[in-house]
């Protein structure tokens, strides 16, 4: 085996530091000068993030490399270049899965998606391991980590999946009151939270993976869900009938 | 090695007691959440003005009677002149009559009143009464507008017992009103046409489903107001716009939209009011203006619960022709909804229908003598007391006369604690006081005694008729609080119980698998699917709390089910890529570690060598059975668009429905072979002597061929019914063979065994004989689990809709990938293995179409094959055509127990029966019943909660159905498995021991 710590705590604070750097820029660009939005724009917002992570993901992780005698840096980029395509497959694989929808219409938006999640999960093992498979196991077969190469490699990607399972979650609800607008901010801002340690991408990969998931029941497109969800749950228990908010598009239940 | 804690016997009598309380308190439950009051059936005819008695004997008399001698029989029997000719019935949803009365005598806000200014002149002018009129809960408009013109208060119940017709069939006053000839017209909300299909001479429909619209659905009404008033032909129009609701569901109670809408509305009022022909034309034709509305809103706008605000409705009666002050003045009165089909039905001289419950308004009687007044009390006593006799069946048996007699009855007034007494008491006491009446008004003595006189008539009727109306209201609309909380209390001890089994049998099941255990160290992924499943339990549960959730449950369950499968997959790949690095080692490990442990020498040596012959086909299958299970899983999501809110979205089922019949037809017997194929593929799979697998495939082809044959035939206009019953009768037989037969039947494969044991090791011959006890067991149970779930699904060929062929044929692969994934891998626990199958089962469910409302089920599939028209047969088959995926899932459970290595698992060498049993069935039994009483339990804690809801009636309730008779599945289902394998495995116990006797 190799040696226990190949990267100094600081190296790895930098490189999630310029990774979340990098998600901020992309939201702050996308937002402000663009004034795009996820649900407005999506393949757009979702293109540029590909642009402005993708680069700065691979070269950072390749930097921080295993094997260094044998495989120079140029060898780690084009070693996660080509983990990106293979990754991409994969998520679409589960993405449709899940109940994304497929069409041409959508085709565009799937594939972005698909190349971000494997950004933020095939790409560093691929940049930083190769296709060394002992390795590979031991990222996707333990959940705790041993090493901080392991844990700088395995704890985004899980996050990202988990985030963006979560994201999926169907929410179908209809979204006709201004009350649940006002949660798109507050899921905003737990976004924000959710940046920090190593769960960097999770929000993202939630939002970005609810955008083409649900899009097909209509709804979608609110920043997380899964609270609003949450919320609509304890108000249900708790009969303050907030439910009730939201009813107009139902009233064809009467009787 | 077991230590078994509790035996087969006694966990089976805790299971079955655990049922039985859960079945017990459901019921409770049911009867008290849903009460269902006694209706009585027909229409009112002349018997309703006679005086009922003891024994009431229904005579219909009207049979031949045209519609004019109808209407002139109705007059002559009534002794009350008709007040009015015509009625124009204007409903306005979900006005609260607060808007145009105030609220405790005071009069409502001053926008409001300038809001409606020609109202407020009719008011205060008192050319027109109007009354707080209490809306009985759900205040949604169509049980509103039922009890509005029946009189009666409905039941949930009486709606889901419709099937999925809306037509209302119960006594009421359109249906009187078309008896004697009336011609009927509506304008306005389209529950009308969905209550009477037929009634309506002209109509025009609007729909409440775009509530953002205010303008365009009151304006669809208005537009023909123009012409209708001038037409001379109709005698009933009625007019509901839908506006104001709309209104308040956008900015609720006090917005500006409000405002302009009462304005709207005050005009139509005018409109009307104020039209030359309705004003009281040449014949004297009288016009009667009611203004009514459904129910009324929170501040919010939003309806459907029991608050003041929202039942607070609005009665309005306005006499067009009469100039002069006829109406008393307003005296902010309360009434009840119900009270304005009595009253209507008096004033046009119809029968008053048999359920209401409702009180004349004598206010608006006011055009009449005091005789008529009586008599019209009169009538609705008569007809209260009839609806009371079917509550309280002796109450009319007692002299009701004597009351008459004795004037005491007068002043006494004592408690009464008998409800029948206290009745009778204030019926007798009306009754004297009406004769007391009459007499002094045949001397006509003094005006002064004459009119206290009736006004004491009037008022013990009103006494009597309060009383009995209150009391029949309150018994169907009370929840009876003791029977409901006891039948909760009894469902969460039942969960609990059922709860504590399992976890028992975890225990149990944890000590036997150390052994498994050692077969693969997966130790690190092991928990992963265990905690996905009782996680995505929890969170499925969780969002049944939300309506929408509750809706569009089928996103949810495929979500679920692909999880599951992808994170199987996840692991499957995991332990692929670290069989790749040390898969040689591992081999040799694991044999070593059989042959270490001394106990099961035997059994595992077999374990290891099938291990090694089939570790190929293995890997190979586990890796694709699950893709396979994932893209079935896929498509059949998008079969069917399911869902409430969003069902005009595309999918294939519509695309294939605009395809030709032909197309369909042909996809049809593809499924079926395709069908055929795959369980000729399973059976030819069995290891044991292929002449009886050959005898339960022709059975199949068998049923096979009628499919055939009926999808062939079938023309969509007249089904042939001869095909399906002899499907229906094969269907039958070769069920019931496959039960009985394959155990006796199927060897007990000794020789195969004991040659294998030879080169293995020196075995004695006891374990041996039980192995082949064992493998017996298994190849029987997988010869039967086949049969069942193939039939099933031919049965379920034959009856779904066509296209709901493919995804039957998918739910089938599915399933049965799902079963050969886990029968290959070994490092799941059983637990995983029944929930996966669970998860898929319910997951099929959604796939076929079904949804949490009660219109997506197959009301035409019930009646294949069915000649006779009978409620018991059709009920069966809806069911089955229903929950055909549950059950299927559960059916397939048998494949599951039987493909499980339970010869090389964790047995002692001489496993007597009950141990066997419970080793085989106790997962499999109780793991689903666990989970469906989970759901149980927490949906009626739910629905309790939500029981004022504004979609308890429209989406709770459906949903409860669907759980009680999911649940009901799931037994029925758990049953069949459970007989099933406690029958084999006796029988193969019997045969060994009758062989040991031969033997010795």
């Amino acid at each position: 085996m190799m040696a226990v710590s190949e990267i100094t705590t600081p190296k790895a604070a930098a490189l999630h530091l310029l990774c979340s750097l990098s998600l901020l820029v992309v939201h702050w660009v996308a937002c402000n000068l663009y004034s795009w939005s996820l649900i407005t724009h999506t393949s757009e917002t979702l293109g540029l993030c590909l642009i402005v992570h993708g680069p700065i993901v691979i070269g950072v992780y390749s930097l921080v490399r295993r094997d260094r005698q044998h495989c120079s840096y140029w060898m780690a980029v084009a070693r996660g270049l080509l983990g990106l395509p293979v990754g991409a497959l994969v998520m679409a694989f589960g993405a449709i899965v899940l109940g994304a929808p497929v069409g041409i219409r959508y085709l565009k938006r799937t594939a972005y998606w698909s190349l971000l999640m494997s950004i933020f999960t095939f790409v560093p093992p691929a940049c930083v391991f190769g296709s060394s498979r002992v390795d590979w196991h031991r990222i996707f077969a333990h959940f705790k980590p041993e090493e901080s190469l392991d844990a700088l490699v395995s704890l985004p990607a899980y996050g990202s999946v988990i985030g963006a399972w979560i994201g999926a979650w169907p929410m179908p609800l209809d979204w006709e009151r201004p009350w649940q607008a006002e949660f798109s901010c507050v899921g905003i801002s737990c976004t924000v939270l959710e940046a920090r340690d190593h769960m960097h991408h999770c929000g993202v990969a939630a939002l970005s993976f609810r955008v083409i998931s649900i899009r097909e029941i209509r709804c979608g497109f609110y920043h997380l869900r899964p609270l609003i969800f949450l919320v609509q749950v304890v108000s249900c228990l708790h009969h303050i009938r907030m439910p009730c908010t939201f009813v107009p598009m139902k009233k064809v239940n009467r009787g | 090695m077991v230590t078994s804690s509790m035996s087969c016997g006694r966990l089976a009598g805790w299971i079955s007691a655990t049922v039985l309380l859960q079945i017990l308190g459901l019921w409770l439950f049911v009867s008290g959440f849903f009460p269902v009051k006694p209706t009585v059936p027909g229409f009112s005819g002349p018997e309703s003005y006679r005086m009922p008695t003891c024994e009431d004997v229904l005579v219909d008399e009207r049979r031949d009677l045209l519609p004019d001698q109808l209407a002139k029989m109705y007059m002559d029997l009534s002794q009350i002149p008709p007040a009015f000719d015509r009625m124009i019935l204007m409903v306005i949803d979900g006005l609260p009559a607060e808007f145009v009365l105030g609220k405790d005598g005071q009069p409502p806000e001053k926008s409001l009143m300038e809001a409606m200014p020609y109202t407020q002149f009719l008011l205060s002018e008192r050319r027109a009464i109007a009354f707080h009129a209490k809306a009985a809960p759900p205040t949604v408009t169509m049980p509103r507008l039922k009890a509005m013109i029946s009189g009666a208060i409905g039941g949930f119940l009486d709606v889901a017992f419709n099937f999925n017709t809306q037509a209302f069939l119960d006594d009421n006053l359109l249906d009187q009103f078309y008896q004697i000839g009336w011609k009927l017209v509506m304008f306005g909300d389209d529950t009308w046409i969905k209550l009477f299909p037929s009634l309506f001479r002209r109509y025009d429909g609007v729909s409440s489903f775009y509530v953002k619209d205010t303008v365009e659905v009151d304006f669809n009404v208005s537009r023909h107001l123009e012409v209708e008033l001038a037409a001379n032909d109709w005698k009933l129009m009625i007019l509901h716009y839908l506006g104001l609701d709309h209104a308040g569901h956008i900015a609720g109670r006090h917005s500006l939209l409000m405002t302009s809408k009462l304005k709207e509305m005050d005009d139509t009022i005018r409109m009307i009011h104020t039209h030359n022909t309705l004003n009281g034309d040449d014949d004297g034709r009288r016009t009667l203006l009611v203004v009514v509305s459904d129910h009324g809103m929170t501040e919010r706008g939003n309806h459907g619960g029991s608050s003041y605000e929202e039942t607070d409705s609005l009665a309005l009666f306005a006499d067009l022709w009469s100039e002069s002050l006829v109406y008393a003045p307003n005296m902010h009165n309360e009434v009840f909804q119900v009270d304005v089909a009595s009253t209507l039905a008096l004033l046009f001289g119809v029968p008053i229908p048999k359920n209401n419950v409702g009180v004349l308004l004598i206010e608006a009687f006011n055009s009449l003598t005091d005789e008529h007044k009586l008599r019209a009390l009169e009538l609705n006593s008569w007809q209260l007391l009839r609806l009371l006799q079917v509550h309280l069946p002796h109450l009319l048996c007692r002299d009701l006369r004597e009351g008459a007699r004795s004037g005491q009855v007068l002043q006494s007034n004592e408690y009464f604690d008998n409800i029948e007494e206290k009745l009778h008491h204030l019926y007798s006491k009306a009754k004297a006081a009406h004769t007391l009446w009459k007499l002094s008004e045949r001397d006509s003595s003094g005006r002064s005694e004459n009119s206290t006189n009736s006004y004491n008539a009037v008022a013990s009727y009103y006494d009597f008729l309060r009383y009995g109306s209150e009391w029949l209201s309150h018994r169907a609309t009370d929840k009876p609080m003791k029977l409901i909380f006891s039948g909760v209390v009894l469902l969460l001890l039942s969960s609990v119980l059922l709860f504590y089994l399992l976890f028992l049998q975890f225990k149990d099941h944890g000590t036997e698998r150390k052994f498994g255990s050692a077969l693969k160290n997966c130790s690190y992924v092991w928990h992963l699917d265990e905690t996905f499943v009782s996680l995505g339990t929890f969170l499925h549960i969780f969002s049944l709390g939300a309506s929408s959730m509750v809706e569009e449950e089928q996103y949810t369950w495929h979500f679920l089910s692909s999880t599951l499968c992808l994170i199987l997959f996840y692991m499957t790949m995991v332990s692929f890529l670290k069989e790749q690095k040390t898969v040689s080692v591992e081999m040799k490990e694991t044999k070593l570690d059989l042959h270490q442990s001394q106990i099961t020498h035997i059994s595992a040596a077999t374990y290891t060598t099938r291990v090694i012959l089939m570790k190929p086909l293995h890997t190979y299958f586990q890796k694709y059975s699950l893709l396979i299970v994932l893209i079935c899983g896929r498509i059949l999501r998008g079969w069917h668009q399911g869902g409430v809110n969003w069902v005009h979205l595309p999918d294939i089922s519509k695309w294939l429905e605009q395809a030709s019949s032909s197309c369909m037809k042909a996809l049809e017997i593809t499924s079926l072979l395709l069908v055929i194929m795959l369980s000729l593929f399973a059976l030819s799979l069995l290891k044991s002597r292929t002449r009886y697998v050959l005898i339960a495939s022709f059975g199949i082809v068998v049923l096979g061929f009628l499919v055939l044959l009926h999808i062939i035939e079938n023309q969509p206009v007249n089904r042939s019914t001869s095909i399906a019953q002899i499907f229906y009768f094969n269907f039958g037989i070769l069920v019931f063979g496959t039960f009985v037969l394959p155990p006796w039947i199927l060897p007990l494969n000794f020789q195969e065994h004991t040659l294998l044991m030879k080169k293995s090791s020196n075995s004695h011959s006891s374990a041996v004989k039980t192995d082949g006890v064992l493998m017996g067991i298994q190849d029987s149970l997988y010869l039967v689990g086949v049969m069942y779930a193939s039939s099933w699904c031919l049965l379920q060929l034959l009856l779904q809709q066509p296209v709901n062929a493919i995804p039957m044929l998918l739910i089938f692969v599915q399933t049965m990938a799902c079963i050969i994934y886990f029968s290959a891998s070994g490092h799941h626990r059983q637990l995983v293995e029944v929930a996966a199958v669970y998860f898929l089962g319910m997951a099929g469910h959604f796939y076929l179409g079904n949804s949490n409302t009660l219109a997506t089920i197959d009301v035409a599939g019930a009646f294949i094959g069915i000649s006779s028209y009978s409620m018991v047969f059709p009920s069966i088959l809806m069911f089955i055509i229903t929950f055909s995926s549950p059950i299927l899932s559960y059916l397939s459970m048998l494949v599951c127990i039987s493909t499980k290595d339970i010869v090389s698992l964790s047995l002692p060498e001489r496993p007597d029966l009950s141990q066997l049993l419970k080793l085989m069935i106790a997962f499999p039994c109780l793991l689903p019943l666990v989970l469906n009483s989970s759901v149980l339990t927490t949906f009626t804690l739910i629905l309790l909660v939500m029981r004022n809801h504004l979609f308890v009636w429209s989406v709770f309730s459906p949903k409860y159905l669907y759980v009680c008779a999911g649940t009901l599945s799931v037994y029925i289902g758990l049953y069949v498995v459970a007989v099933t394998v406690v029958y084999t495995c006796t029988v193969f116990f019997f045969r060994a021991k009758l062989l040991k006797f031969g033997n010795s």
